[in-house]
Parts: structure tokens; C-alpha cells; sequence
């Protein structure tokens, strides 16, 4: 809300503009940027919360300002007109859309260039003049805060003005002519036959008033703010209406604005009325909120008295009943609770003198999520094997997805159409980016959720995914050899793949459903008990070492790890292996003997099963 | 009377003493713990003595023969380590190969280890939400301007969504977990936005709850005065003022002074001269009365803040689509 420091002077006395705006600042209404220089008085940008549209006129700003100050407002002079059965006629299609509906019908003015006085304030506001009447709406808009509209009423047929959805296939073109295509969603005003405005957000071109025009139908309304909202959202059209009339504006207003612009009108303009209307379906009711001091205490964290808080309330232009029970005036629709009310005083007397203090109560046993603190624990075990993490986009748009994937409905960006199914692509368009700032080896890992469809419906799961480039093919397969190493899960070669992206460019991802606790390593037992035994042998070429050492390990329960001694070598149709094995026992009775015995089990069972033959 | 003198000690010391080198060293041990060694020798001249000689005398050659192990032992120790060094050491070292974690990993680390001091859990709930935990449970009725399809993520799946805020997982937390609890829920969240050097579709939020009884205004006041101190360092100057969100009542935001003009108004604040650092407040009464809390026994605060943005100034990164394309290098 732009505020011109001498306009806003009209209604509220003071003199330390900067201070104003700090305390307003704190009170919720954020001064946004340094005061610009306009027509000769200083205008600054408040940030007015969501919901507070009273606050989006001049009036408003003037009440927040004596509250904060300490200062009655001067409010202008009002004088109501009186009601008129006259010629024209109004009708709301849907109460549901519309809460209220005036209009006041005046004959007899002279539309021309408006008075200096009305030139000078809107150009401080920033609203460009157009003649005394479109001025006036203006005018009134801005220190009311509740838009109304001047048709002229030679263009409209019957005199008469029906709020009513549009209809399918109808058009309208706007002020500015901007023509648009209804929809049966927005809401418009119309004549006997065609819509004439856009309820809550523009009026028509061909209806609006000129410098010939001698009779109008000045209109106000409270609309129901989300259809505004909508209608403004769908046609791209925002305007100094539409803001205002998209947030909850009591009904009390129109008869206000109505009020103030009529009488301008008649003293700027000339004319006489014919006729008024008011179509008020349904009154809205008065709201009266009790506060109670213990309430308002114990959750504010001040100690205030009932003496502060009344006067506090009163600022505020609150009528405060015996015992708090407070009035809430027709301006103030966003204070529904207590906590409101809370929040009022609080602000009133200033957040600043809310005392500092850390919660006493003991904590509450940890909820903490044990998958948060395993991804946790793999990227510390991840970044200690020098691997960099990165975080990509889940957002994509995957050639080709692995999973069925979850498409987005209403993507604005046509390469983010779908939630990846896989880390591959974010991964290795990482990897295409580091390659240009590193030219031997990149290790990169991501931990981050796929997301897929199945039978129940969407679901997202966490994944691990790494790449590699310039390192040997067993550097990534011991990634995975080395979660095993550190958590107690057991990852099997089916669980994962190694894809071959290009030479020495390696890839793999791999669910984390399974990843269990951290082990706890311990330390070699003192004596260690181990003892090393080596087994030497020829296989047959086409052998699988892995699987010959993982019957190794099955064939002794004492065999605690194998490791090559050296790569296997092939001559002919065998190839040798030379296996290092290490036998561990818990309890002291570890002898070569033993373990001689073992050995020769070993080398009988991998007889059998891989024509292995000892070197 | 003492044999100690009839050891030959002198002559070991000597022969230790001139020692160069392992097999130095291993003829050593033979010459006097060998088959035909120095102590067996003295041993084997035990019989001729009487019987309490005898056994006074073998005491004397087992200390003696103690002594030459752990005598030969440490002379192993120093022989053995005496390597020649014949190559240019002024060679730069050999680096072990380290990862890095991603900025806002560590950014996420840093705040959770103020929280965890607190005695706050991380907590997670899922991206894809419903309109149940995302909107209508955090006080967001269907005509709510922040509903609007504009902003939001919606998948082709009916009445799901990409959660647009932590939040979500606050009402999720609030609706299954037993009070009191202190959460905090890092987490990626989506918007529909046309993505641009301040704005990217996926980024990073933090919040944090807190309920409990008799929580205030000023327990939430003095939480967050001291995490901000804790990340932006003691002497940061802070703003506390009133604040809409229609999560929370009374409703507040904390911001900091700006760090590149001290609060003069620039570039960076928007010539604001204070940065908005988070978004806070009482949980309001509808929110818990929609999760089944009892408010009359509890009451609590909700804070909420974007991380990117800190990422982007505490890293150097201008351009928050950088985070997250996969184009962040570390070099080594």
C-alpha cells in the first residue's frame, strides 16, 4: 500500500514520519524500501498483511497509525444520502457469490477535467487522472479502501445491473480494450443483455463514462474474494480493485464508499439522485470475542493488567465491553479468536518488550527419524571415501523412465514435467560438469528420493546413487561392499547393478530399505587370534572367483575373511587364484593345526564343486 | 653376598653398545641366549653350588636374562628404524582423497546441531502430499488465496501434490505424535515457478515445533534470538515484529541486519536494511484443534524458514539453480 505522508496527514496528526513507519513496521505492516520522493511529499510502501484489506486505504493505515501513536483519527465528513426507489434496478443471481450490491443512479452532472486538489492526490498515490468522476471513484477507493465503478447509464440497457456468473461463449471488452472470452466461472455485472463489467476486477469499455456523459449508475460491491481471486488469476488482470476486492472486506464498506463518493459527486459534479439501491441478502452478524487475561498472558509471556489491555483494545478503536468481552467493529473481519485479540495487544504494546526466554521444561524423548540419520551416517562413511554429494532436481523430464513415473499436472516448464524415477540422468549431468573443471577422476554420490507409481498410487522411496569416472570398475563395486562393511545389512549383488555409462565411466543406485544399524566395529581381541593360511590353486578359466570365495566363507565358519593375494593370471584353459585367508576364533583354541584342518576341508569342497586343483 | 657381580654385564653392555645392525643384533642374542649362550652356561654352573647358593645365584642370572631381552628389544626398535631417507622430501605429499558434502547438507547440519541441543528430533514426512496435510490442516480452507493452482505443484493423481511447504510435515507430526514434542524437518518443497536466479520449482525449507505446557511468546522469542546468534554469530542484530501466517497466532517474523550494509539499505535487503530470516508464531488453536489436540493443555510455536538463500550467501552462489544442477565442484 503506497502511502503519501501528506495525504495520509488528513486523518491523523503527526510529525516523525520515520518513526511512524518503524512502529508500524513492527506492528505488522513492513515498510518495504526507503520513502520515494512524489509531487513534494515523501510516499512509503507498507507491506500490508494478507489478511488485513482494511488496511489497503488510507483510513486504515490512519487507524493503525493512531493506535501505535496514541492518536484519535479525523475521520472526514460523511453525510448519507437518502434511499430513492427510483428507475433502476439490481439483482444478485447467486448470494453465494456476491454478498452485497449498491448502486446510486445520478442525473443531471458534468464530467470534466477534476480539481487541482483531486489532481495532486491521486498523482501521489500514482493513479493517473481521468476526469472528475473516474477521479472521485479513485479517490474514494484509496481512503475508504472499497472499489466502486461509475457506468455511464445511456449505454446500458433498461437501467438495469445484474451480478450473475457468465455464460458460456460471451465476451467483454475491458477499460483499456483488453477483450476478453468469459467462462462460466467468472463472475460478471450485466445489463438486460450483455455483461457490461468483471465483477470484483474491471468494468467494460462500452459502458464506461466520457466527458459527454450525464447520467451514471455508480455501483459498490462486496464480492465473494475467492471468485475475485480467481476471475482475476484466470485473465491475467490484476488491478487496484481486484487486490482489494480478493480479500475479505466487510459489506458495511459499500455503503460507506457510496456514502463519501456520492457526496463528492454532487459538490464536484453536479446532479441530482433518482434512485438508490442495496441488495444485502445476507446481514453479516456482529462478532463480540471474550479475552481472558490468563489466556493472554500466559501465552504473550508479558504480565499484563486488565487496565492495559482495555486501553490497549480501545487504540485499536475496539469497543471493550465489562469483563473483555469486545465489540469487534465492521473494519476488522480478520479478528475471528482470542488469539487475534492476543496478538492486538501484544503488538499494540510492541513486540519488542515480549521478554527473551528459552523453553524450561525438560525435553521430550527423541522421535528422531532413524532414516534421516542413516543417510546421515552414509554420507560421512561417503565423503570419507572421497566421494563429493551432490543434490539434484527431482523435478525432470526422463526419456526414458525406469519406473512408471508421476507426471505433474500443471508444470510452467516444459523440461520439468515428471518426478525422476531414477538419480541416473541428475547424476551423470553432474558428472558431464565437473569433467569440464576435473580431468582425472570424479566420484560423485547423491542420497535423495525416486518417486514411482504402483498399484496403491504414488510412492517415493530413498535411494543412494553413485558415479564414477577414471576409477577402476571394483572402486564403485566396493561402495557397496563397504555399506556392507559398516551397517548391519546385507546387500547382495542382485540388489544393485553396475552400469557400464562409457569406459572407466561407472554407475549405480541402490534402494536404502534395507540399510541397517551401524555396526560397531571392534577392535582385534589381545592375544589376536588369528591366523593366516594361504591356498593356492588352478581353476578353470571361465571361474567365478567371487562365488568361490563366498564358499570359502561358507565352508568354515572360522574363515572371518578372504582376500586375493594377487590378480588371477591366466595360462591356457585354467587360470590361478591365490587366495589370502584369515582365521578368527573367539575363543583361545586357534592352533595351526586347526586351522590345517579347515584348510584341507576348504580345498576339498572347492575340488568338487570348481575343479579347482592345488598349485 | 651378592652373585649380580659374578654376571658378566659389563661385557653385554659393551657388546650391545656396539651394535649396528639387525644381524648384529640376532648374533647377539645367540651369544648370550643361545643353546650354548652366556646364560645357559651360567645355568649349567648352578649344580655346583650348595643349595641355597644355587637358589640365590639363579635369581640373579633370571634378572640378568630379563634384562638382556628388554635390552635387545629396544635395541631392535632403534636399529630397525634407523632408514636412510635418499629421496627429495621437498616433493609435495600425497593428499588421501576426501569428499565434500554438499553446501546445503552442511548448512542443514549446522542448524540441526543447534537444535539437537535443544532437545529437538529430526523428524521427515513424504514430498508427494495431500491436500489434508498441506493445506487444510495448517488453517488453509479451500478459498485460501495460498490454494491457488498457480502456486502449486499438483500431480496427475487425484488430490495429491507436491508439498509446498514443511509445514506439511508439522501437521503430520502434530497429528500422530504424542505431546510434548520438539521437531525440526529439513526437507526439499516445490512451487510452480519459472525458475530464475532467485527462484528455482525445487528448494529447501526448515521448520521447527515445538509443544509443550505453558509454552509463550517469549519462550519462541528466546529460541530463536539464540539460534540466530548461533548461526549469523553473538553481535547479530535482530528484528522481532508482528507477522501474518494463517498457521500460526500471534504471528511474527525475525529478521536480521543486513550483513553487507549493517542495516544502511542495499542491493542485497532491498534497501530494507534488515533481512527476513524466519517466519514464526503460536500454532493456532485451529491447527491443533484439527490434529486432536487437546488446547487447553497445550499450546506451542511453529518457525519456518528457506535455506537456499542463507546457502547462497554463506557458499558465494549467486544463482540458486547452481545448487541443485549438478554443476557445484569442489576441487580438491
Amino acid at each position: 500500500m503506497k502511502v503519501p505522508i501528506t495525504w495520509l496527514k488528513d486523518y491523523i496528526d503527526f510529525t516523525n514520519e520515520t518513526e511512524l513507519m518503524d512502529k508500524l513496521t513492527f506492528a505488522g505492516h513492513m515498510q518495504d524500501g526507503p520513502p520515494q520522493e512524489i509531487a513534494g511529499t515523501h510516499v512509503y510502501d507498507l507491506e500490508i498483511r494478507q489478511n488485513r484489506p482494511d488496511c489497503l486505504s488510507l483510513l486504515g493505515i490512519a487507524r493503525e497509525a493512531g493506535a501505535v501513536l496514541n492518536k484519535k483519527v479525523k475521520y472526514p465528513q460523511i453525510k448519507p444520502y437518502k434511499s430513492q426507489v427510483g428507475p433502476t434496478r439490481i439483482e444478485i443471481a447467486d448470494p453465494k457469490l456476491c454478498y452485497r450490491f449498491n448502486t446510486v443512479t445520478i442525473e443531471g452532472l458534468k464530467v470534466s477535467e477534476s480539481p487541482q486538489w483531486l489532481k495532486d492526490k491521486l498523482k501521489k498515490y500514482g493513479i493517473k487522472s481521468v476526469n472528475n468522476l473516474v477521479d472521485i471513484t479513485n479517490f474514494v477507493m484509496v481512503e475508504v479502501g472499497q472499489p466502486l465503478h461509475a457506468f455511464d447509464r445511456a449505454k446500458i440497457k433498461d437501467d438495469v445491473l445484474i451480478m450473475r456468473p457468465a455464460k458460456k461463449g460471451e465476451t467483454l471488452t475491458l477499460l483499456g480494450a483488453k477483450k476478453i472470452s468469459l467462462t462460466q466461472d467468472d463472475l460478471v455485472i450485466t445489463d438486460s443483455q450483455k455483461p457490461v463489467g468483471l465483477g470484483g476486477v474491471m468494468g467494460g469499455k462500452d459502458t464506461s463514462v466520457n466527458r459527454e456523459t450525464d447520467s451514471i449508475i455508480l455501483e459498490c460491491a462486496t464480492y465473494n474474494q475467492a471468485v475475485v481471486r480467481r476471475t482475476s488469476l484466470r485473465h491475467q488482470i490484476r488491478t487496484e480493485a481486484s487486490t482489494r476486492l480478493e480479500k475479505f472486506l466487510h459489506p458495511k464498506l459499500t455503503e460507506l464508499a457510496l456514502q463519501r463518493a456520492v457526496g463528492l459527486i454532487l459538490e464536484v459534479c453536479g446532479g441530482v439522485i433518482v434512485a438508490t439501491t442495496d441488495a444485502y441478502p445476507k446481514k453479516f452478524a456482529e462478532v463480540s470475542i471474550k479475552l481472558t487475561l490468563d489466556r493472554l498472558n500466559n501465552l504473550g509471556g508479558v504480565k499484563f493488567t486488565q487496565k492495559q489491555v482495555e486501553e490497549i483494545l480501545k487504540k485499536l478503536e475496539l469497543e471493550v465491553g465489562p469483563s473483555l468481552n469486545i465489540k469487534i467493529p465492521y473494519f476488522r473481519t480478520d479478528l475471528e479468536i482470542q488469539e487475534d485479540l492476543i496478538e492486538e495487544v501484544l503488538r499494540i504494546h510492541g513486540y519488542d518488550d515480549i521478554p527473551s526466554q528459552l523453553p524450561v521444561n525438560p525435553p521430550p524423548r527423541s522421535i528422531d527419524s532413524m532414516d534421516f540419520i542413516r543417510e546421515e551416517q552414509i554420507r560421512d562413511l561417503y565423503a570419507k571415501a572421497g566421494l563429493d554429494e551432490q543434490i539434484t532436481e527431482p523435478l525432470t523430464n526422463e526419456k526414458k523412465s525406469i519406473l512408471k513415473p508421476v507426471l505433474l499436472e500443471n508444470s510452467l516448464n516444459a523440461d520439468k514435467t515428471m518426478l525422476r524415477t531414477t538419480l541416473r540422468d541428475g547424476l551423470l549431468g553432474a558428472l558431464t560438469s565437473q569433467l569440464k573443471f576435473r580431468k582425472n577422476t570424479v566420484k560423485l554420490f547423491e542420497i535423495g528420493k525416486v518417486y514411482f507409481l504402483d498399484s496403491k498410487g504414488p510412492q517415493e522411496k530413498v535411494m543412494l546413487g553413485v558415479v564414477t569416472s577414471g576409477v577402476e570398475y571394483f572402486f564403485i563395486k566396493g561402495l557397496v561392499d563397504l555399506l556392507n562393511d559398516h551397517f548391519e545389512s546385507k546387500f547382495e549383488s542382485s540388489d544393485y547393478s553396475i552400469e557400464v555409462i562409457e569406459e572407466n565411466v561407472y554407475f549405480f543406485e541402490i534402494s536404502l530399505e534395507k540399510i541397517g544399524n551401524v555396526k560397531i566395529k571392534k577392535p582385534l581381541s589381545n592375544p589376536p587370534q588369528v591366523i593366516f593360511q594361504d591356498i593356492s590353486l588352478y581353476v578353470p578359466t571361465k571361474t567365478e572367483v567371487g562365488k568361490l570365495i563366498q564358499e570359502v566363507l561358507k565352508t568354515s565358519s572360522l574363515v572371518s575373511k578372504v582376500e586375493l593375494g594377487e590378480k588371477p593370471q591366466v595360462s591356457g584353459d585354467k587360470k590361478t587364484v591365490f587366495l589370502h585367508v584369515q582365521f578368527e576364533s573367539p575363543d583361545k583354541n586357534l592352533t595351526k593345526d586347526l586351522t590345517d584342518k579347515e584348510k584341507k576341508k576348504i580345498v576339498t569342497v572347492l575340488e568338487a564343486k570348481f575343479k579347482a586343483k592345488v598349485r | 653376598m651378592s652373585f649380580m657381580s659374578n654376571l658378566p654385564q659389563k661385557d653385554f653392555e659393551k657388546d650391545l653398545e656396539s651394535v649396528k645392525d639387525l644381524k648384529q643384533l640376532e648374533e647377539l642374542r645367540i651369544k648370550y641366549l643361545g643353546r650354548n649362550g652366556v646364560i645357559n652356561n651360567l645355568l649349567k654352573g648352578l649344580g655346583k653350588l650348595s643349595q641355597e647358593q644355587r637358589k640365590e645365584q639363579g635369581k640373579a642370572i633370571n634378572v640378568f636374562k630379563n634384562k638382556i631381552e628388554t635390552e635387545l628389544n629396544k635395541k631392535r626398535s632403534m636399529v630397525s628404524k634407523k632408514t636412510v631417507i635418499n629421496f627429495d622430501t621437498s616433493l609435495p605429499g600425497t593428499k588421501p582423497a576426501v569428499g565434500d558434502l554438499h553446501p546445503t547438507t552442511q548448512v542443514i547440519r549446522k542448524i540441526n546441531e543447534f537444535f539437537r541441543y535443544l532437545g529437538y528430533s529430526v523428524y521427515d514426512g513424504p514430498e508427494i502430499e495431500t491436500n489434508e496435510y498441506n493445506f487444510e490442516k495448517l488453517n488453509l480452507p479451500l478459498d485460501h488465496p495460498a490454494r491457488e493452482l498457480a502456486d502449486t505443484l499438483y500431480i496427475k493423481e487425484p488430490e495429491l501434490l507436491l508439498r509446498t511447504h514443511t509445514s506439511s510435515v508439522e501437521a503430520r507430526a502434530l497429528s500422530h505424535e504424542k505431546m510434548p514434542i520438539r521437531i525440526v524437518v529439513p526437507g526439499k518443497v516445490y512451487r510452480n515457478e519459472t525458475a530464475n536466479p532467485t527462484n528455482n520449482s525445487m528448494f529447501y525449507q526448515y521448520q521447527g515445533v515445538l509443544v509443550d505446557k505453558n509454552v509463550s511468546m517469549a519462550n519462541l522469542k528466546g529460541t530463536l534470538i539464540e539460534f540466530v546468534k548461533f548461526l549469523y554469530g553473538p553481535d547479530t542484530k535482530t528484528r522481532f515484529r508482528c507477522k501474518y501466517y494463517p498457521e500460526v497466532e500471534p504471528g511474527a517474523g525475525l529478521d536480521i541486519e543486513c550483513t553487507f550494509c549493517k542495516g544502511r539499505g542495499c542491493s542485497v535487503c532491498k534497501y530494507r536494511g534488515y533481512i527476513e530470516a524466519l517466519g514464526c508464531g503460536m500454532i493456532h488453536p485451529n491447527l491443533l484443534k484439527m490434529c486432536k489436540i487437546d488446547t487447553s493443555k497445550w499450546s506451542g510455536f511453529a518457525f519456518g524458514m528457506g535455506l537456499d538463500r542463507l546457502v547462497m550467501l554463506q557458499y558465494g552462489i549467486s544463482d540458486i539453480r547452481r545448487l541443485y544442477d549438478g554443476s557445484l565442484t569442489f576441487l580438491d
